[in-house]
Parts: C-alpha cells; structure tokens; sequence
C-alpha cells in the first residue's frame, strides 16, 4: 500500500475488477455481489466507475481527500444501475488548504428498465484556506420512475456553532478547529488509514 | 389490481387551450437573416443610428459563432433561414389601442387578457406583445404619474433613448451566447421598465407575449432597471397557436437591480408544447439575467408547463455586499417535452445569499434536467447558498436529471445542495383515491402539492392559474 | 336489518404471502361491528382490502358492499359509494392544505351523486361546524394533509374527515391507539355522534377504550386471517380479561 493514495477493499463478493492501475478503477458488480471500498486522495486523481450488473448488486464508495500546497487533484465517480433492484451509496468528504485544488463528479445513472434502485451520495467538502478551491458537479441520471435516488453536497468552513460550543467549554480557537478537523472525516476512512491521515492533520491543521 | 400504476402508464395528451389562430394581416421582412432583413427591422422600427450598429455588430459576431449542443435531449436542426425574422399585425405602428386590429384585441381578451382601460385587469398593467411588436400598454399614464416608465421596447428607444443606451447589453452582452446573440441582432420588439429611486411600483407590470404568424420567430427584450430603493414586481405570460412546424424563440431579459432595490419577476410559461406525438412546438430558448448591486434583492420564479424544448437560466450576479438572489421554479414536462432549465447564482459581493428550489415533473416520453450553477469568487467572503432541487417522475418513459456544479473559491462561504428523485408515492395516491378522488384528481393534487412552496411565492392570480395549468398540462398522464 | 357488506371466502396477499386465508364477515346496515385479534393476523390488510389498496391482491372470494361487487371498483369509487377508511397510519400529503383537499374530495362525491360543486361559503360553514366540534383549530385546517402533526392529531384529523364526507361504513383501523385521555374522549363522541341507523361501523381495535363510546352490536375475532368468532358485546370483556388464546 503506497502511503500517498491508499485505498482498501473491503468486501468483494461477486466483484470483478477490470482495470485498476491505483488511480482509476473499473468495478463489475454481479448478482448478489457487494463490493466496499475505500479510497484516500492525496495528490493523485482518481477515477472509479462501478457497474451493477444484476439484481441485489450492492456498493458502498467512500471517499476522503486531504490536498494542500499546489496540488491538483480531479476525482470521478460514476455509478451505473444497469440492473433493476440494485443499491449504490458513496460517501466522499475532504479537505482542502494551501493553493490546492479539487473537482469532485460524482454520477448516479440509473437508465430505463432499472426500476426498484436506491442511489445516493453525500459530498461534504472543507476550504480551509484563502485560496483553496473546492468544485463539486454531483449529478443525477435517472431514467426509471420507481426508484428512489438522492445528491447532497455541501462545501464550506468548519461549522461556527460546533466551533463556539467547544470555545464555550474552554478551548481555544485553533485548538477548537484542531478537534473539529480530526474528527471531520469521522469513521469514514478505515483504522488502517489512520497514520496517514493524522500525519497530515498534524502538519496542515 | 395494479389499476392506478397502469393509469399512470396511459399517456394521452390533452387540448392546448389557447392553440387557437387569430386571421389578421399580417406583414412579414423577407424571409432569411442577412443584413438587409437587420436593416429593414431597424428601418420598420424607425430606429436612431446607433441602435442600428448595435444589432449589426451582433449579427456580424453571431455568424462567427456555432449553436451550442450541450442542451440535454435533441431536437431537429434550426434553419436560421427558413424563418420570418419580422412580422407584424399591422402595417403602421398604433397610436391606440383604436389603431389595433379588432381581432387582435380579441385573441387577448380570449386570452383573459383584455387591453381596453375600462375592462383592464384590476391591479396589473400589461403589455401585450402580438408576434413582434407591442400593441399596448395598460395603465400607463397612471405610473407615468409616479416617475415610472412602463412601454415597449420601441417605445423606450424614441422616448429614452439615454437610459436604453446605457443598459442595453450591460448584462447580456451580444457576445454572450449564441441566441442572446441572435436576439440582439433581430430583436424585435418588448417591454422596458424604468422605476424611478425611492419609488414602490404600486401595481403588478406584466407583459405578455403572443407569437401568431407563421414560420415567424419571436425575439423580444424585456430592459428591467429598478433605481436604488425602488421595488417592482413583473410578470411574463405566454402563449402560441397549435402548429405543426416548430416556432423559434429567442429572447432576452435584463435586469438591472441598484442598491437596496428590490425585484421580483414572474414566468409562467404556456408556449405550445407540441402534440402528443412531440410534432411542432415552441423552441424556447432564453437569456435571462440580472445585476445585483448592494443590499439589493433578484428573485425568479417561474412556472414552465409550455415549450417543445425549454433551455433557459434565470441568473443573479450579486455583484454587490449582503445582495440576495433567489430562484423557484417549477417544470413540468410531458408526452415529448424536454426542458433543460435552472439558475446561476455567481457570488461575487461579501455577504452575498442565494436560495434555489426547483421542483421537476416529468410525465410520458419526456425529459427534465435541472442545471445550476453556484459559483463563489475570491471575494464572496461569508456568501452562503441552499439549494433543494426534487424531481418526480410520472410512468416508465420519462426522465429526470439533476446536474448543479459548485464551485468554492473563498474559504468562508459556504454552498449547500440537496437533490432527491423520487415517483408519486403509491401510498399517497391510494390515500386521496379513498377519500373519493379520482387518479388523475389525486396526481394533480399531489403535484400540486409538490410544488406548493414555488406556487405560494407566485403573485395570487398567477398562482390559481398555474395551478390550473399544472392540472391541464397532466390531463392524459394518468388513465 | 339488511346486510350493507357481505365478504365471502376472502384469499388476499401481499407479494406472495398470503394474508387472508378464507375471511368470511356481513356487517348489516346501522351495525357497529368491532373487530379484534392479535398483531399482524390481517386486520390492516382486511381493511386495505376493502378500500382497494394496490398493494393487496386478492386471490378468491368476493366482497359484496351494498348487493354490488366492490371488488370490480377503483378506490375512489369505492369512496363514492360511502366506504371510508380512517388509516392506522394516515399518509401525509406534502403542500396539500387540508381544507383544499377535502373541498375536492367532497365535490367528488358530490360529482359521483349527480350534484353541483359546493361553493366556497357554504363549504367553509360546513366544514367550521365540524372542525370546531373535533376542537380542529383553523390553524391545522390550512396545513398540509397529515404533515407535522402528533399521532394523537392524525387520528382526531382522520375522524373530522369522516365526519366531513359523512360516509355509510365507517372502517376505523386502531383509531384509539396513541391517544390521550382526552383524545379519546373527542374522538369517542365524535364516532358516537355519527351513528345512525343506516350507517354501519367496522371498528378494529384492541381494547374497550373506543368501544365504551359506541357500544359494538357485533364483535368478531380474528386470527391468521380468518374470522374465527362472532358474538355480541361479551367477546370485549373476553379479550380484555385473558387474551386470544382462549379462542
Ligand atoms: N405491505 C406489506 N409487505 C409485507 N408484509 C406485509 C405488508 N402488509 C402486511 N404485511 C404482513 O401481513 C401480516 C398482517 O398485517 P396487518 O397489518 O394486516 O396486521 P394487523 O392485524 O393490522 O396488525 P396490528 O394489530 O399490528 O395492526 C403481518 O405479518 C404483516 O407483516
Ligand atoms: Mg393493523
């Protein structure tokens, strides 16, 4: 596992990997199958598209991204319900500070005949610094009427009223800030990320 | 037993009520766009020089430009040559409304709309645009009274030729797209609106557009300029004939909204939508745009139900410190209607607030793509946006898309997105059917329901009509 | 007393399971018949039944409301004809105001019974009389349908609705669950002060709280969807002392 770009499957069943080169991912999704995986961005793009191919097919995507400096990072997402009754949910947060830049696409397809889906996808994202820049184009594709699909997107400071409420109990702004940012990616990212993670805490928080 | 599912399935269009064609004489440019049709627009218009130089620096430009296709859906190619480009109901301009043909006056009041003062709708001064020029404007003099110019646009460049030298293209430049470039080569005719400082428009201004001629295109523009502290709240209204062969529409509306103004515009919008197998329609394609100076207020709301293909983006620059800009809009599309509408909220001021809700039916064959654009530059410091953007789907065939683009650029601000797609639940039509009302009855009810929120920031009058025509436009989408 | 709905041999499922497994159960013109039996042996599903819920399907058997089959009906006609469910879980209507809603679904009825709409005046007394009666203030009249309110507020809504389309059976699924003392009271008087000697009740309950407002002719016993007792209004004492067991 490179320390830069990790990322972690889970879970696999009926899963069959087309094309993986770290960076961009094709997943193949069959009957029954499951597939969970995780991804930290830190300097590379990523690029990951998973096909559900038949019913019951389930995924779960998470991914966080941590970018500072002049670092430029694209990150897509593309989720296609080719099959009826098919469940997709993607969780992506991150953080971005210094001169960094991200472009999150995240794509929900669910085209004619693939009724009965589930589709969803929260992005929350975190400009820390004057001239970070955040850019997210979460999109919705729908094509079948009995489904049941839905976006969130939020781009933004760290919340003023977790900050205050913490200062009230006697921290001080930048340690307030320092709580409130460790604990932002919450338990999105597994245990083995977690060095990785803190390291980079520590040297831009 | 799946009774009310394979209702919903039973798509059949219903009568476009105001599809009637009115007989009148009608004067046509020749057919075709060069400079010489542009030349004889501005000639029929007895336009100052200047004018003239504007539409004809905009028609040189348009020719270096390509249509673009980034529109969700398809539709057959526009022959830019195979249109009329000018068509009037008359060969002078009226002095009154005496001077306006006696049918045309018909179709308005056929419309709900009648022009003559002593029957005029209480409360709103309309100007009625029929194909491409202004036939009359209600209630002027009453607002002339109070500093406020109410005309059409015609009428504005003789009159005040400084204030639409000033403002015209300073929101929509001619360079902007490819059909605001177009309409400010061709424009022809529509409403201007001057709203002194300091002064509350004591009235709804409305306009309300009629395309009656063939094969003619419509390409008004509406110049909207509310002086600082100053309120206005305007209207738009639409209809077309039922026609075969698609009809173009190309307009423009600019907005100017000075500091601690406040402005209010209202679409409800009924072009023909095409019949049920998706045959003619109007192609509604359309620029509008507002400049947002300090404290000041845009709001949108539009009601679309008409249109073979709408593509149009109510759009707020908050340009100055703490200026709001809000968007409601509700679309409904059904049999082979595909709209492809939204906003873009472009954060420049500190403080700058937007809201966006958008509520998307679709019904039949057809496709409804919300798209957004929220945007906060470097100096947005603590802008904020919230977005709900909810979509429906009615039967199998139809789809629904929903494409907003973030962009951040100032660490403060924040912009918040919520999107759901979703059917009219089975357990809320089964509920209004127990309680005696019949399928269609309950879908109507439910979408209006749906879309009550947008519906309620709508003038009253309005409100019951879109209402109504929310109902009309899903006839036939249920059994 | 005629029979006003007669259900014979009732098969029903939901996806494949069946539910109802032979039912059979006349309730006569003018009759306050309750209907008791433990969690999950189909009553909801009887009454879905009944109204023509989608989500059921009927496999045998035949439901005979008025001498006509309403198993043939859509369920609005079936509404039409008089039959009214007070939903266990009433379902809410986003952006529907009350008012409006029941101003349609009153003109429907009206439309289905060959009379004019009802105007705006008259509408708005008709409906205060009632309102005030179930304590409905104005305020929750113009709220969206069911959105935001209390269980114990769905349930006083649904009997004011009732009351409003003055239907000819009554089929009240656990209207007396999740209501205060004082609830009770008003929806218990509500329910009394409609009957009437050609209205008829199918009351589904577990306790005697509602039925010590309207006093049953008839209480029935069901258990895995089937109706396995009939008899007066003994059955409720039965049922509170020691259960279904003893069925
Ligand atoms: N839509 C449904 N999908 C799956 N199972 C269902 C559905 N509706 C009912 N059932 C099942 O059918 C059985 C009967 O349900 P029903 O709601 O009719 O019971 P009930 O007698 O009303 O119970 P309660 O006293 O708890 O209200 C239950 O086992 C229930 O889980
Ligand atoms: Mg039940």
């Amino acid at each position: 596992m490179t320390t830069s770009n990790p990322f972690l499957i889970h879970s696999q069943e009926n899963v069959v990997i087309k094309n993986s080169d770290d960076k961009s991912w094709v997943f193949e999704v069959g009957k029954d199958g499951n597939l969970w995986a995780d991804f930290l961005q830190m300097t590379d793009d990523l690029k990951v598209v998973v096909n559900l191919q038949d019913v019951n097919a389930r995924c779960q995507i998470n991914c966080a991204y941590l970018t500072n400096k002049n670092n430029k990072i694209n990150i897509d997402i593309k989720v296609l319900h080719k099959s009826k009754n098919t469940t997709s949910e993607q969780h992506i947060k991150g953080i971005a500070t210094d001169e960094s830049r991200v472009s999150f696409k995240g794509i929900i397809e669910i085209p004619k005949s693939s009724q009965k889906c589930d589709g969803r996808q929260h992005h929350r994202g975190l400009v820390l610094s004057p001239k970070a820049k955040i850019e997210a184009t979460p999109q919705l594709e729908i094509w079948a009427d009995d489904v049941v699909c839905s976006h969130g997107s939020a781009i933004g400071p760290l919340d003023v009223n977790q900050l205050f409420y913490l200062q009230t109990r006697g921290l001080s702004e930048s340690e307030a800030k320092k709580i409130l940012l460790s604990s932002f990616l919450g338990d999105l990212m597994p245990e083995e990320f977690s060095d990785t993670i803190q390291q980079w805490m520590d040297e831009n928080a | 037993m799946k009774k009310e599912q394979s209702d919903l399935l039973n798509v059949v269009n219903s009568p476009y009520k105001e599809g009637f064609e009115t007989v009148v004489e009608t004067e046509y440019a020749p057919k075709g766009l060069n400079e010489n049709v542009i030349r004889y627009i501005s000639h029929k218009k007895d336009e100052p020089e200047w004018l003239l130089d504007f539409r004809l620096k905009s028609f040189r430009h348009w020719q270096t430009m390509t249509e673009p296709h980034w529109f969700h859906g398809t539709y057959d190619p526009i022959d830019y040559q195979d249109i009329y480009y000018y068509s009037a109901p008359h060969k002078k301009a009226p002095k009154s409304l005496d001077e306006v043909d006696p049918e045309v006056l018909k179709t308005y009041e056929k419309l709900g709309i009648p022009l003559k003062e002593q029957k005029a709708l209480s409360g709103v001064a309309v100007d009625a645009i029929f194909d491409s020029t202004s036939i009359g404007t209600t209630y002027k003099e009453e607002l002339k009274k109070r500093g406020i110019l109410f005309c059409s646009f015609n009428e504005a460049v003789h009159e005040y030729p400084e204030l639409v030298k000033e403002y015209l293209g300073s929101v929509v430049p001619y360079t902007d797209n490819f059909f605001a470039c177009l309409n400010s080569a061709v424009f022809s005719d529509g409403s201007f609106v001057y709203i002194p400082k300091g002064v509350q428009c004591p009235m709804e201004l409305s306009s309300y557009f009629r395309i009656n001629a063939r094969q003619a295109g419509q390409f008004e523009r509406t110049l909207i300029i509310a002086d600082e502290e100053s309120s206005v709240s305007y209207l738009e209204g639409c209809t077309a004939p039922q026609r075969d062969e698609n009809q173009l529409h190309a307009a423009i509306v600019e907005i100017i909204v000075k500091d601690r103004a406040n402005v209010k515009y209202s679409t409800v919008q009924n072009w023909y939508p095409g019949d049920k197998n998706g045959k003619g329609g109007v192609y509604n394609l359309v620029t509008k745009r507002g400049l947002v100076m300090n404290d000041a207020k845009l709001s949108w709301t539009q009601v679309e139900t008409g249109s073979a293909i709408t593509w149009k983006y109510p759009s707020c620059i908050l340009k100055g410190d703490n200026a709001m800009g809000e968007f409601y809009s509700v679309a409904l599309t059904n049999n082979y209607q595909q709209a492809d509408t939204g906003t873009k909220m472009i954060h420049l001021g500190k403080n700058t607030t937007s809201t966006i809700i958008s509520k998307g039916i679709s019904a039949g064959f057809s496709s409804n793509t919300y798209r957004g654009l929220v945007q906060m530059g470097a100096n947005a410091t603590n802008a904020k946006n919230v977005s709900k953007c909810d979509s429906l789907l009615i039967g199998d065939k139809c789809g629904a898309h929903t494409i907003p683009v973030m962009k951040c650029a100032n660490e403060t601000a924040t912009i918040e997105h919520e999107a759901t797609t979703s059917k009219i639940s089975e357990e809320q039509l089964f509920y209004a059917m127990q309680r005696g009302l019949s399928a269609e009855e309950a879908v109507g009810l439910i979408v209006n329901g749906f879309c009550h929120e947008i519906m309620q920031k709508l003038p009253l009058e309005f409100a019951i009509e879109a209402q109504k025509l929310i109902g009309v436009q899903l006839e036939g989408s249920v059994g | 007393m005629t029979a006003l709905l007669e259900i014979k041999d009732l098969h029903a499922n939901v996806g494949n399971k069946e539910i109802l497994k032979g039912l059979n159960l006349t309730i006569k013109a003018g009759e306050v018949h309750a209907i008791m039996g433990p969690n999950g042996c189909g009553k909801s599903t009887l009454s879905a039944v009944i109204t023509g819920n989608p989500a059921y399907t009927v496999t045998a058997g035949e439901i005979l409301f008025k001498g006509e089959d309403l198993l043939k009906m859509t369920p609005d006609e079936r509404a039409n004809k008089g039959v009214f469910l007070a939903f266990q879980h009433p379902i809410e209507l986003p952006g529907v105001g009350l008012a409006q809603f029941l101003k349609a679904a009153l003109n429907a009825k009206r439309k289905a019974n060959g009379e004019e709409p009802i105007d705006a005046v008259q509408f708005m007394k008709y409906m205060n009389v009632r309102a005030t009666a179930l304590g409905i203030s104005n305020e929750m009249l113009k709220r969206p349908v069911n959105v935001g309110f209390s269980g114990g507020e769905k349930k006083r809504l649904e009997t004011f609705q009732m009351a409003m389309l003055e239907p000819d059976f009554c089929i009240l699924d656990e209207m007396d669950s999740g209501l205060d003392v004082d609830a009770l009271k008003v929806v218990g008087q509500g329910v009394s002060v409609m009957r009437e000697p050609k209205r008829s009740f199918m009351i589904i309950t577990h306790h005697d709280d509602l039925l010590q407002y309207v006093t049953p002719d008839q209480v029935s016993i069901m258990r895995d969807g089937q109706i396995i007792k009939t008899g007066g209004p003994e059955l409720v004492e039965q049922v509170e002392a020691s259960g279904y067991d003893n069925f």
